[in-house]
């Protein structure tokens, strides 16, 4: 090691002096002394220009222009031109001349061609990207409270997706999808990669104030170097740096406040009174005496904080970045509440005269939480609302009223009587490695570790609802470790003056571990013990306790390289390939290749587009790239045998006692490999009159080799499925991205953004009966007692098809529509089912807008999903006077159906258009300067307008991907009332 | 920082060296690899015990035999309770009393799961044992142990659909073939003979709850009886040659008492011949006549506010009007107005007092307390959850033996009506155990008065749909149940096992 290490050093030793004697030897034969310019660089505002970048074009002498943007620069004789340069600004060249003071105005480039674009494995400019790359960077986020930084950019990038899994909860996290949904059991997710490092888990301990860009890869050409990660996209997100200068602080903070809209769908007391008596006036012991609002005696005003502080500074050699960041929400239920703590330090190493950089990062957060028991809401806004809170009669009941309907749990008992604790400890080490060999040939190393560590204790009383036990206890842990090793060489080279290549080569290597385990005891002699001795239970001795432990464990390797070209700025090329093998993967096909090719052709450029001057920018690109998905289970490709604890199948009965059995638990399949993608996706890139800019792109995917189950018969093997990649599906779709100023004043600016996007999706293959996989079609999301949707070869993912509801006879019982005429009507039957909608949009849109009149801006966005179709839960279970007579409240929407008198059923009347509009955020606020101090104040909503027909709660809801698990229909699917955040907040930056 | 950047370079190469392998194959943590296990005695044990776990599953479910052997005969019925919670399925349980069958529905499909994913786990067990290097006492008794639980859940099958697919051998990965019902109980009986006399000979508690020769005889006894419905082969003599296998042992006796065999714990009983045991602290599912049959507002009295019930299934009227009111097994059906423990009356949720009556008036829309109940099994208290009853549950009984010899001679002989001595003794010792004395006795008897005897006594037990088919009154009508074709002898074989193996006919008629 020492030896190699002093040869590199003698070489670059000798090649300095070398370089050295010559630099002298010129300067010898220069008649004229260097001499010095000076200027002063602005922006069209008038405002100095601080760090503009000023080059002597062809050298590496350069300056970059102080706090009052002035510049001074050693010229040496001969040099020609002056280049200035500055992200977000159009650069200049400029001629030198004879000239000793040069001053520039730079003007705002809408295209920010010169921005800096993070792709997978490095960056590149806007000007120079070939494949679908969206970008959004700070200034541009969303501002407020949400449950995970994501929530920022909703809306801003055609294409994405990003929806709140449960209507207005805001502490229920996003589901995101980048162009549709690509899978039928894998996963869905796009991989998120947070400094280089695959982040594995969830976002929301990262706060937005964070961050500084999110840099969205949505096409195969350009996710294709993530391989088998890929399919689903990728989000790359690059964290605040530290940055040399004298030590700054930046620190934000809100207060916000959640108002709930009041339920008018369902009857309070006096409204449940009249009903009852107009449509059971002879059931007498409906009507409970009380008058109680149970939403309102479980749930509070929830009033959040959040505040972050960052310290950043250092020198050239040694800058940091220290953040510490605090959140407190409260949940909309009492006793329901979330503590976030997370200080981080990231710290930059430069050594080696500025050839070695290290970068490292320490992460860590800790939230502590308490849940709300499960079925709270439900058992809430179904309660009879005239039935009493508190029974003192009821001694045995702890003093609350029990109203001895099966299933029926007092909500205010519920709160009271459990506990649900919450931990959860995170931890993100990062080292970034890098060192500059040559000017042009650099190696990198990066390593990541990632830990959640959960811990949840819950205890029920023995006055907890329903328990039927005195008092239980469950504790338990879980841990998900993952790490990376991704070392890589990057080299860049030019043949002549234009052609410019650029490329990457390197090695991946990821492992993930994760296990749990949890214990359950119940029937304790004491509530004082809680959840924290709970060996105490009796179950224990009884043979009732349950304890559980689980691990598992995969891997992932990889080697990927790259190599982008670039002509004269004119045409540019990229192409990339992975190899990778997965241990999820069947022992016949753990490897795998993915590569890509784009190509682009910026036309602007052309000498024939130079008459046209209000062209600002014309690319256009076309790429192809082939990516896998490889977020499936664990270990079903290998023959496993497991036991069965819990279920009644699990022991055995021998020689008197009982024991352990050991089951197969799969039919494995060595066959089995990723889900792969190939994507074609074409788009233009445009700017016209400074003004306007945009971006179009199609696209069309194919995705083959699905996951799914298919029937196998019974023996020879043991299950009556197997887990194989059959079927194929098509998505393909449009996605146009607008901007522009539409007022461009001194002190009033008026900018817009329009994303609108389009997917369609179409099942090509679902079965191959030539492999013996049949598969006519795949019912399912449980919906009442049948199914809801249906998939068939030929037809989109996500088709709503129902019985066609005709009337309600006088015994209740509901007739339906003989669709295909035959005489019978079987409504579980796809013959007697029409297709009713789709449960994805036609389209999306985004509109945001922002004003600026000298230092007060407001800014407002919609967001449009329209022409999707959702089943209304809320009506479907509630909206018939059965539910009335049987005890439980109802929708007030019954009384205009006293015909519906059956049991809850699924059907035509209650699958809904679920199209919005809403107007999901305005910011007012107020900027303002001392000297390089800077405040800003800002009021901010969210969710503040729905315009929509569906008329449930809120029509954005995420239905479930291909749920068959019929035990889990009838859950807690009346989903999160409506509400709307204020936020008062403050951004100081000294 | 030059040792800094000498330690990161050693460890760069370092790990690169490390993972270079490329090893991507799977570390297993909380499952075993198959392909290590049955290496040993122990390891073979504990594989076998996964044969049995299907019977313990769906051997006692309404969604699995219950439902096809008992919901679709005349001895029970659930119909659709107005209020609250009540047991419909979406009218799968009206649709099998009704002989309304598809081979979608659940009781099928899971049925039939049962039935050949316990085959196609013995044949894996079989296997691995046979070829397994550990060499005990026990392996030849385990191996026919296993070939008889294979052999009854093909009798199983060969009862329900009659026309079965069937593959004994693990190694064979094609398509199975579908054997007829005649070729399929010519096997059953082949490997039944060859395996019974390497089992256990006689009932202990080392094996309650496992396979035996008095298991073995006792299917072969049910299969000659009904040979001539199954195959038109008539085999009563064969029949009675199996009844008196098991008879003359002396092994087995009746309890004294009819309910003794219900009770919660009525392990050790010496009547059963085999049995699937249950135990709460062994998991949840499994045995849940509880949760089938109580209407909840009876959870508190039997400690059960932890777990649910689904006020579902009822004894017909028809059923409990044929009890003698001194017929002590009578009691096992639960009927009139409710009272707890103490004393105080249980109310109902529709207004009064909650009582039971035996009339059902619509099957659609019945009223809550509408249906006899059954509390043949000792009711369990304290259950939470889906925890199983403790009752075991029995299979085979010694009093089905009992009235089986005497059908077989009545039907050997071919008379409707017998005073034959042997034939009444037998059913009398039934009858007598049911009334505490002699004073009910028949002196002599016809056909249909043992099937009706055979339905009081073995009610709910898994074994009135066989009765009937054999009896030809499996078509007639009843109430709230039309006349169904003869077709319906046999179920549909389910839809996805039609789909997976394209080999498959479907039963005639669906």
């Amino acid at each position: 090691m020492n030896l190699k290490l002093s040869k590199l050093k003698i070489i670059l030793t000798l090649k300095f002096r070398l370089m050295m004697i010559l630099i002298i030897a010129v300067q010898g034969f220069a008649f004229a002394q260097p001499r010095i310019i000076t200027g002063t660089v602005i922006a069209e505002s008038g405002e100095a220009l601080i760090g503009v970048s000023v080059q002597i074009q062809g050298t590496t002498i350069g300056a970059i222009t102080a706090v009052d943007g002035t510049y001074s620069i050693d010229v040496p004789p001969g040099s020609e031109t002056l280049i200035f340069s500055f992200v977000s600004m159009e650069t200049q060249e400029i001629a030198i001349g004879n000239q000793t003071i040069i001053d520039i105005t730079l003007t705002e480039s809408i295209l920010g061609l010169e921005e800096v674009v993070v792709i997978g494995y490095g960056t590149t400019s806007r000007k120079e990207i070939t494949g679908s790359v969206a970008s959004v960077s700070s200034d541009e986020f969303i501002q407020g409270d949400m449950p995970s930084p994501l929530g920022a950019i909703q809306g801003k990038v055609a294409g994405l997706s990003v929806v709140s899994s449960n209507g207005s909860d805001p502490t229920s996290d996003y589901t995101v999808l980048i162009r549709g949904q690509n899978s039928l059991s894998g996963g869905r997710a796009p991989l998120i990669i947070v400094d280089g490092a695959p982040w594995g888990g969830s976002l929301s301990m990262i706060d937005p104030e964070q961050i500084k860009s999110f840099d969205i890869l949505k096409d195969g050409s350009a996710a294709a170097i993530y391989g088998t990660r890929a399919t689903n996209g990728v989000i790359l997100i690059t964290l605040k740096k530290p940055e040399q200068g004298d030590v700054k602080f930046e620190f934000s903070s809100f207060v916000s406040y959640e108002a709930v809209e009041n339920n008018d769908r369902w009857f309070d007391a006096d409204g449940y009174r009249d009903a009852i008596g107009t449509l059971f006036p002879d059931r007498d012991n409906l009507d409970k005496g009380a008058s109680t609002d149970w939403m309102e005696e479980v749930s509070r005003t929830p009033i959040n904080q959040n505040y972050n502080m960052a310290i950043l500074g250092g020198s050239e050699n040694l800058s940091f970045r220290a953040n510490m960041a605090y959140k407190n929400n409260q949940g909309l239920f009492q006793e329901n509440y979330s503590n976030v703590v997370a200080p981080s330090i990231f710290v930059t190493q430069k050594a080696l005269n500025n050839r070695l950089t290290l970068d490292y990062k320490l992460f860590y957060s800790r939230t502590n939480s308490s849940d709300i028991p499960g079925g709270l809401f439900g058992q809430t806004i179904g309660r009879n609302p005239t039935e009493p809170i508190y029974d003192p009669t009821n001694i045995a009941g702890n003093g609350y009223y029990d109203n001895l309907m099966q299933g029926s749990r007092n909500p205010v008992a519920m709160l009271n009587e459990s506990t649900n604790d919450r931990e959860l400890n995170f931890i993100n080490g990062l080292v970034n490695a890098g060192y500059e060999i040559t000017d042009n040939l650099f190696l990198q190393f990066t390593g990541s570790y990632n830990i959640w560590m959960g811990d949840n204790g819950s205890y029920q009383t023995k006055f907890y609802p329903l328990l039927g036990k005195t008092g239980q206890a469950s504790v338990g842990s879980w841990t998900t470790k993952s790490y990376t090793l991704e070392p890589s060489i990057r080299y860049r080279f030019s043949i002549g003056d234009n052609h410019r290549f650029n490329a990457i080569a390197g090695y991946s290597y990821n492992e993930g571990n994760s296990s749990n385990m949890s214990i359950t005891n119940a029937n304790f002699d004491t509530d004082k013990f809680s959840y924290h001795n709970i060996a105490a239970g009796n179950d224990l001795i009884e043979g009732l306790a349950n304890i559980y432990t689980h691990r598992e464990s995969n891997k992932l390797i990889a080697y990927y390289g790259r190599v982008s070209y670039n002509y004269g700025n004119k045409y540019l090329a990229s192409a990339s390939i992975r190899y990778e093998g997965s241990s999820r993967f069947g022992a016949n096909n753990k490897w795998g290749s993915f590569p890509a090719l784009s190509v682009g052709w910026r036309l602007n450029q052309e000498s024939f587009m130079s008459g046209l001057t209000f062209l600002d920018e014309l690319k256009i690109r076309a790429g192809v790239g082939v990516t896998g998905n490889q977020d499936i289970p664990n270990y079903q490709s290998i023959p496993r045998l497991s036991t069965r604890i819990g279920d009644s199948s699990g022991l055995f009965y021998y020689q008197g006692k009982w024991g352990n059995v050991y089951v197969p638990d799969n039919n494995p399949n060595p066959d089995l490999k990723w889900e792969k993608k190939t994507e074609y996706n074409v788009g233009i890139d445009f700017g016209l009159f400074k003004r306007i800019s945009g971006t179009v792109d199609i696209y069309r995917r194919t995705i083959s080799d699905l996951l799914w189950y298919y029937n196998v018969p019974v023996p020879p093997n043991v299950y009556d499925n197997v887990y194989a990649n059959v079927g194929q599906m098509t998505n393909s779709g449009i996605e146009i991205l607008l901007q522009g100023d539409i007022l461009k004043t001194k002190s009033l600016n008026w900018k817009t953004i329009l994303t609108w996007s389009k997917n369609v999706n179409i099942m090509d293959q679902l079965a191959d009966p030539s492999r013996g996989y049949e598969l006519e079609y795949i019912k399912y999301t449980p919906a009442a007692t049948s199914w809801g949707q249906l998939l068939r070869q030929g037809e989109a993912v996500g088709n709503f098809w129902a019985p066609v509801y005709v009337s309600t006879e006088e015994n209740g019982t509901t007739v339906y529509e003989d669709v295909d005429g035959d005489g019978d009507v079987d409504e579980n039957s796809i013959e007697d089912r029409v297709l009713v909608g789709n449960e994805r949009p036609d389209f999306e849109m985004g509109w945001q807008n922002e004003l600026t009149y000298k230092n007060a801006f407001l800014t407002f966005s919609f967001r449009a999903v329209v022409g999707q179709y959702l089943i209304n839960w809320e009506r479907m279970t509630t909206e018939s006077t059965r539910s009335l007579s049987t005890g439980y409240n109802g929708l007030r929407s019954t009384l205009d159906h006293p015909d519906y008198t059956d049991q809850s059923r699924y059907d035509t009347r209650f699958v809904e258009d679920g199209s919005y509009l809403k107007l999901d955020n305005v910011v007012l606020g107020y900027n303002m300067k001392f000297g390089q101090n800077n405040l800003r104040l800002y009021v901010s909503g969210r969710n503040l307008l729905t315009f929509t027909n569906f008329e449930g709660n809120d029509p954005e809801q995420v239905v479930p991907w291909i749920n068959t698990d019929y035990a889990k229909f009838g859950g807690d699917n009346i989903s999160y009332p409506y509400s709307r955040t204020f936020i008062l907040g403050a951004k100081f930056n000294f | 920082m030059k040792q800094s950047i000498k330690l990161l370079i050693a460890l760069i190469i370092g790990l690169l060296i490390f993972n270079a392998c490329g090893d991507l194959d799977e570390e297993l943590y909380s499952s075993i690899n198959s392909e290590e296990w049955y290496s040993t005695e122990n390891e073979c044990v504990l594989a076998m015990g996964s044969a049995y776990g299907g019977l313990r599953y769906r051997g006692t479910s309404l969604w699995g035999l219950l439902g096809l052997e008992s919901v679709t005969t005349d001895e029970s019925i659930i119909p659709v309770h107005t209020n609250g919670s009540y047991l419909d399925n979406d009218g799968l349980w009206r649709d099998l009393h009704k002989h309304d069958f598809s081979s979608y529905q659940q009781s099928v499909t899971d049925s039939w799961e049962f039935c050949f994913s316990t085959l196609a786990n013995c044949n894996q067990i079989l296997y691995q044992v046979e070829n397994s290097p550990a060499q005990f006492d026990g392996k030849v008794g385990m191996l026919a142990e296993l070939k008889t639980l294979r052999a009854f859940v093909l009798y199983k099958a060969v009862d329900l659909w009659g026309n079965i697919p069937i593959n004994m051998d693990f190694e064979d990965t094609s398509l199975p073939t579908q054997y007829t019902r005649a070729d399929a109980f010519d096997l059953v009986e082949e490997e039944l003979l060859a395996a019974y006399p390497l089992t256990e000979a006689a009932p202990s508690s080392e094996y309650y709850g496992r396979c035996t020769r008095p298991l073995a005889f006792a299917i072969l006894a049910k299969m000659y009886l009904n040979s001539e419905k199954w195959t038109g082969e008539a085999r009563y003599a064969d029949a009675i040659a199996m009844c008196d296998s098991i008879i003359s042992k002396g092994n087995f006796q009746l309890e004294s008492s009819h309910a003794d065999n219900f009770i919660i714990e009525n392990e050790g009983s010496p009547e059963t011949i085999f049995t699937i045991p249950y135990d709460r602290v062994i998991g949840d599912f499994g045995f849940q006549m509880h949760m089938y049959t109580l209407h909840y507002a009876m959870l508190p009295k039997y400690d059960l506010t932890g777990t649910w019930c689904w006020n579902g299934i009822s004894m017909t009227e028809a059923m409990y009007d044929s009890y003698d009111d001194a017929d002590s097994r009578k009691a096992a059906w639960l009927i009139g107005p409710q009272f707890y423990f103490n004393g105080d009356t249980l109310m109902g949720y529709e207004g009064g007092q909650l009582t039971f009556t035996k009339t059902i008036t619509d099957l659609d829309q019945s009223p809550e307390a509408e249906g006899v109940r059954v509390f043949k099994w000792e009711m369990n208290t304290g259950l939470s959850g889906w925890e199983t009853m403790d009752n075991d549950f029995a299979i085979f009984r010694y009093a089905d033996i009992l009235l089986m010899k005497a059908e077989a001679i009545m039907r050997n002989n071919g008379s409707t009506t017998s005073s034959d001595a042997t034939v009444l003794n037998l059913v009398n010792q039934v009858r007598e155990r049911a009334f505490g004395d002699d004073s009910h006795n028949y002196i002599s008897i016809t056909l249909d008065e043992l099937l009706a005897e055979r339905g009081r006594e073995l009610a709910f037990e898994e074994v009135r749909r066989q009765d009937l088919i054999r009896f030809g009154k499996w078509g007639d009508a009843w109430k709230f149940k039309p006349v169904s074709e003869s077709y319906k002898e046999l179920f549909p074989l389910p839809n996805n096992a039609m789909n997976a193996n394209p080999n498959l006919q479907q039963n005639d008629g669906y």
